[in-house]
């Protein structure tokens, strides 16, 4: 579907998300159980790595575009302009009420086809969502798309038509490479994301933006939302209880062996 | 069931979490498969079978060599779709969630993850997954097959069933895109040993643990404990432990890994950018703290940072008879908050009128600015592409923003004429409303006095009602610039032409990160500052201009918002307990505890600033409030669901500034400290001096004016004085201070006040500086209630859900003197609501000089410290904590 242009004009397509904006509060309302969005929200911190890559990319490559494409409801506004704020050329927002409920399989066919109208060369999504700890997304994302995937990048270089990516695992770094275009989905620790400028924020609001519901994206409601969603959601529960607690200070190296005893006390050794 | 379970392997032996999941799998019930994938993973089979596979399936092909998902995705695929596997069950790894994910993609099938727990139940399978950094656990299921889990890393340990797997291969055809990536270097072990996932105890550590060598502590422990020590990815990445410790003969102690896309020893998004990067004890915040932590152990002393001509002066107030915050004035010099503009004209921004902040009153002058300049195209075109702009410090509108709120709807009905009532951004009418004297058990009902009735008043969030005001002034063309701090104000020839906005991304030094952004110039035809209680900007022009000739009084507000299954239906309001009415402690204040919409109650307690007692803490009198038969009623049953603190200028008419414009700009709302105290009211007369300002500014900036030439802006001045700010101001200008004679002598001269209209007592009172009333510890000091948890806290839980995101490794926001006598030290320690105050460790007693440490992260920008001795100055823009329901 896509063809490899040179790089000097690569065209990266971001995918963010809003999460609600302290954990502390965030709730799981008890009647749809799903996540309730309908607090303060902000662009998930782990996508600005990924909207940080891009632009990085894009800046080392000389011309090119950067999109931030984002799903969510109306709302979210406010988040696809902080991606342009920070420096996205532009934007295309997903919001229709039928993707309400969409689980991981629901997400990616979304995401896919506003992909596949972008025809980007790299597709960048985050390590995970502040609010879902899912950790998953960008590889179905890639299966949909029949492209490439490379997760966990902890550094990502375009050279060639190709991407070379470091990636992190449990046993130490690989490195792979993946010719353009493809999907890759970088760490929290590849970059220190930037600040908004001022221009930037005062400029957000002109930058190109368009909003799509599903039918533009050629999907039927049923293929989203909850109803596109294999998986349900039966009931809430609360964390097994942690139990007492005790504080232990380090008073000139005496504080492991008092936790050594206090385990040993619990019977834990 | 029929499931099949990937079991992955590593340089030739079989992962023991996928074998642990292999094993549990096989004791649900039916017929078990374990697959492997691999080049040369033949021999490796058949042990599956001990873990309770009946069938071993070998996908054994050179495609398969290195650990990449994509062509393992196809032999699943394959698999499943031809064996008719109904479930499909992963140990999470890097390698594992891709291949779920993408398999989940092609299949269209159900996939959930980060599973703890995987049963069946009532004849279908449920797994169990926590959500919410683990503080609430949801119930799983799959609508149809084949049901795909991916089970989190480490949950169950592998258990021998005895049995023997039969060994199949299994076709491998993999598809042209899978084999697009291709591995160029694999990473190896580079030392022997148990794995973290195996290992029984890990010691985990992160930057919480200060310093590089400060790992010492966690091997020292793991050695004791026979454990391998584990640390976060960030200080892997920083260099400050090895990925894996290098295999030698000192390696006894365990290894250190990494935990690459681990979600629950790495950061909490909630808190900033990273929660694990956390010095102090006074960061540990909410419930995300260790059960048990190992502390860097403190410097005995810090190297004394002030100067000697500053100790002499310490001195002499440490040997006085009594200590007040006032005689440790805090570093920080006013003119450096004054500057001449910088920025060459390319890079700097010009806009028409500038307003700072975005309150009611800052909104509403926008909002007004934009319905005047839409009626006045000509005044528009000379402010230029951007006629009206409003920095805000917060995230977003509203997130700094704190009231009560029990707003009278006056302002709003002059600045949206003919607007419904139930269009406005209320979350319900005043019905019914109390005055209630409290003692530590009982409650009485007086008679309210007429400056706190509220009938045909609307109980609110402040902080929704920003957001909506937010909304409208974007509509009239305003651009709202959120995380933007306004650091100094720009002076040119005697006359304010703008602000420079805050540098962000500096580290704790003041050294420049990688990501740091200088701030910017911002011109200006016209500012308004409307920063809010101690605004910065505004306390620097007030300066500057030299306009606030008689000192302006504070009190503090520390609040709560409970969500409850029904909210009681009255406006309430407490005097009494748990203040103390006797003269020598001046504590004047109370409570108010609100019905917010039907489901929420707020509630708080307004302490004055100027009260003697050091160990006053108005967070923990809210707590103490709650324990009151009266308010836990109010509460039963109910959960704490917001939590913030602000000052409030209290001063009133006594402390008005001379003048409220300076050349070139205007103050508006409770930076100029346009509060009614007795009736509890600032929001109505915040609206109404922005749109006196904005109608003011307007005027100024008429084609052939400028608002900096001489009384352009004096209409302000006298609108304001025309106003019902002035007039109900004026009326009950000696009730605040008559209350430093206590609660009896207090209200016997607000009485006569108010049944005067104001005319008694004849003479203003005068006001006397919060930082001047000199405190001491009392003996006994004050006790609070010890915090449980559920309804009584103790203040870092409070922080924590303020949502306050303040960067910990940036340079302090905060001046103090950080060597003061031990009374005021005790007073700073106790009156922040936040915890950023903390005695040194080796605090001697009253009457002498000691340490204070001081941790900014925790700060949420509250303002009392400027009122007692010391000062708040902007933070990084977007920082400070995010209210919601305030």
């Amino acid at each position: 579907m896509l063809t490899g242009r040179e790089v000097g004009d690569v065209k990266i397509a971001v995918c963010v998300k809003e999460t609600p904006e302290a954990t502390a509060r965030a709730r799981i309302d008890p009647g749809t159980k799903r996540l309730d969005r309908t607090g303060a929200a902000t662009l998930n911190p782990f996508d600005a790595h990924a909207l940080e890559e891009g632009l990085r990319l894009k800046e080392k490559t000389g011309d090119g575009e950067v999109v931030a494409l984002l799903m969510g409801p109306p709302k979210a506004a406010d988040s696809v302009r902080k991606a342009l704020a920070i420096g996205a050329d532009r934007a295309v927002h997903v919001a229709d009420d039928a993707l309400a409920g969409s689980d991981l399989v629901a997400t990616a066919r979304v995401l896919a086809k506003a992909l596949e109208r972008e025809e980007a060369e790299l597709v960048l999504l985050g390590q995970q969502g502040s609010d879902s700890d899912g950790a998953v997304l960008w590889s179905a994302v890639a299966e949909l798309l029949r492209l490439p995937v490379v997760s966990q990048a902890a550094s990502v270089e375009l050279a060639d038509g190709k991407v070379k990516v470091s990636r992190q695992t449990e046993y130490g770094y690989d490195v792979i490479e993946a010719p353009l275009p493809c999907v890759v989905a970088v760490s929290d620790a590849i970059n220190e994301p930037r600040y908004p400028s001022l221009k930037g924020i005062m400029g957000a609001k002109k930058k190109p933006q368009e909003t799509l519901g599903v039918a533009d994206l050629g999907l039927s409601p049923e293929e989203v939302g909850e109803a596109g969603s294999g998986t349900e959601v039966y009931a809430l529960a609360d964390p097994p209880s942690r139990g007492e607690s005790r504080r232990i200070e380090d008073d000139g190296g005496s504080a492991a062996g008092e936790i050594v005893e206090y385990l040993a006390e619990k019977k834990l050794l | 069931m029929r499931a099949l379970v990937y079991v992955e392997d590593h340089e030739g032996e079989l992962n023991r979490g996928s074998l642990g999941v292999l094993s549990h799998v096989a004791g649900l019930g039916g017929e078990v498969s374990a697959v492997l994938c691999g080049s040369g993973v033949k021999t490796l089979a058949a042990e599956t079978g001990r873990y309770g596979a009946a069938r071993a399936l070998v996908a054994d092909d050179p495609a398969l060599e290195h650990p990449l998902p994509q062509p393992r995705v196809d032999v699943l695929a394959q698999l499943v779709q031809e064996d008719g596997f109904d479930t499909v069950v992963f140990g999470a790894s890097v390698l594992t969630a891709d291949v779920a994910a993408g398999l989940a993609a092609r299949l269209g099938a159900g996939l959930n993850w980060d599973l703890v727990g995987l049963e069946e139940r009532d004849g279908r399978l449920v797994g169990r997954r926590p959500a919410l950094q683990d503080s609430v656990y949801v119930d799983v299921g799959w609508k149809r097959e084949p049901r795909l889990a991916l089970v989190r890393s480490g949950t169950w340990d592998p258990v021998e069933r005895g049995g023997e797997a039969e060994v199949a291969e299994v076709p491998v055809e993999v598809q042209e895109f899978s084999r697009r990536a291709v591995m160029l270097e694999r990473a190896h072990a580079e030392s022997e040993g148990p794995a973290i996932e195996e290992a029984d105890v890990i010691v985990a550590g992160g930057r919480g643990l200060g310093e590089p060598k400060n790992f010492g502590l966690l091997e020292e422990l793991a050695k004791a404990l026979g454990g391998a020590v584990a640390a976060t990815r960030a200080v892997v990445d920083a260099g400050w432990y090895p990925l894996r410790r290098p295999g030698g003969a000192d390696r006894q102690d365990g290894r250190a890994e990494a935990l690459p896309g681990v979600r629950h020893l790495g950061r909490d998004p909630a808190q900033g950018r990273d929660a694990e990067r956390r010095h102090d004890r006074g960061d540990q915040q909410g419930p995300e703290r260790a059960d048990l932590r190992v502390r860097r152990p403190r410097r005995r002393r810090r190297p004394a940072r002030d100067r000697p001509e500053g100790d002499a002066a310490r001195e002499g107030a440490a040997r006085g008879m009594t200590a007040r915050p006032a005689d440790f004035p805090p570093p920080f010099d006013p003119s450096a908050f004054v500057a001449e503009p910088t920025d060459p004209p390319e890079e700097r921004i010009d806009v028409g009128v500038l307003v700072v902040g975005a309150g009611p009153a800052g909104l509403s002058a926008a909002i007004r600015l934009g319905q005047l300049l839409e009626a006045r195209p000509e005044v528009r075109e000379r402010l230029g592409d951007v006629p009206v702009a409003v920095v805000e410090k917060g995230r977003a509108p509203g997130a700094h923003l704190l009231s009560g709120a029990v707003v009278n709807p006056r302002a709003f009905r002059e600045l949206f004429p003919g607007i419904h009532t139930a269009d406005l951004p209320f979350r319900r009418a005043v019905v019914r409303e109390g005055v209630y004297y409290l003692t530590p058990r009982r409650h009485v009902r007086i008679p309210a006095p007429p400056t706190m009735w509220n009938h045909g008043n609307h109980v609110a969030s402040i902080g929704e009602v920003g957001a909506w005001l937010a909304e409208r002034a974007e509509e009239l063309g305003a651009t709202l610039v959120p995380e933007t701090a306004a650091r100094t104000l720009l002076v040119s020839g005697g006359r304010v032409v703008g602000v420079r906005t805050g540098d962000r991304g500096r580290g704790r030094s003041g050294e420049e990160l990688p990501n740091f952004e200088a701030g910017s110039d911002i011109r200006a035809r016209v500012t308004i500052l409307a920063e809010g209680t101690q605004g910065h900007l505004a306390g620097i022009a007030l300066d500057h201009f030299g306009l606030q000739t008689r000192p302006q009084v504070w009190a503090l507000g520390v609040k709560e918002v409970w969500e409850v299954e029904r909210a009681h239906d009255r406006v309430m309001h407490t005097m009494g307990w748990p203040l103390r009415g006797g003269r020598r402690w001046r504590e004047f204040g109370g409570s108010f505890i609100y019905p917010l919409g039907e489901h929420h109650v707020s509630l708080g307690m307004v302490v004055g600033l100027d009260y003697t007692d050091a160990t006053l803490s108005v967070h923990d009198l809210l707590q103490e409030l709650k324990t009151h038969p009266l308010v836990r009623r109010l509460l039963a049953g109910g959960k704490r669901v917001g939590w913030g603190a602000k000052t409030i200028p209290e001063g009133g008419f006594l402390a008005l500034p001379e003048r409220l414009t300076f050349p070139g700009g205007l103050i508006v709302g409770d930076s100029a400290g346009l509060v009614n105290v007795p009736a509890l009211k600032g929001i109505h007369y915040a609206m109404k001096s922005g749109m006196l300002a904005a109608e003011a500014a307007v005027d100024a900036v008429a084609p052939g004016r400028t608002a900096w030439e001489p009384g352009a802006l004096d209409a302000y001045d006298r609108a304001v004085a025309e106003s019902y700010i002035r007039k109900d101001l004026e009326r009950v200008r000696n009730m605040r201070p008559a209350f430093r004679y206590g609660f009896v002598g207090g209200a016997l001269v607000a009485g006569a006040a108010l049944n005067s209209l104001g005319k008694l007592p004849p003479r203003d009172l005068e006001l006397e500086a919060d930082a001047s009333v000199p405190v001491d510890v009392p003996r006994p000091r004050r006790r609070y209630p010890k915090p449980d948890g559920e309804l009584v806290f103790d203040k870092l839980s409070s922080v924590y859900l303020s949502g306050n995101r303040t960067r910990d490794d940036a340079p302090s926001h905060l001046r103090v003197d950080r060597r003061v006598r031990r009374e005021v030290a005790e007073a700073w320690v106790h009156m922040c609501p936040a915890a950023v105050y903390e005695l040194g460790r080796d605090a001697s007693p009253a009457g002498t000089v000691v340490n204070v440490e001081v941790t900014p992260a925790n700060c949420v920008q509250c303002g009392a410290i400027s009122a007692k001795g010391g000062r708040l100055t902007p933070a990084e823009g977007g920082d400070g904590p995010e209210y919601t329901l305030m």
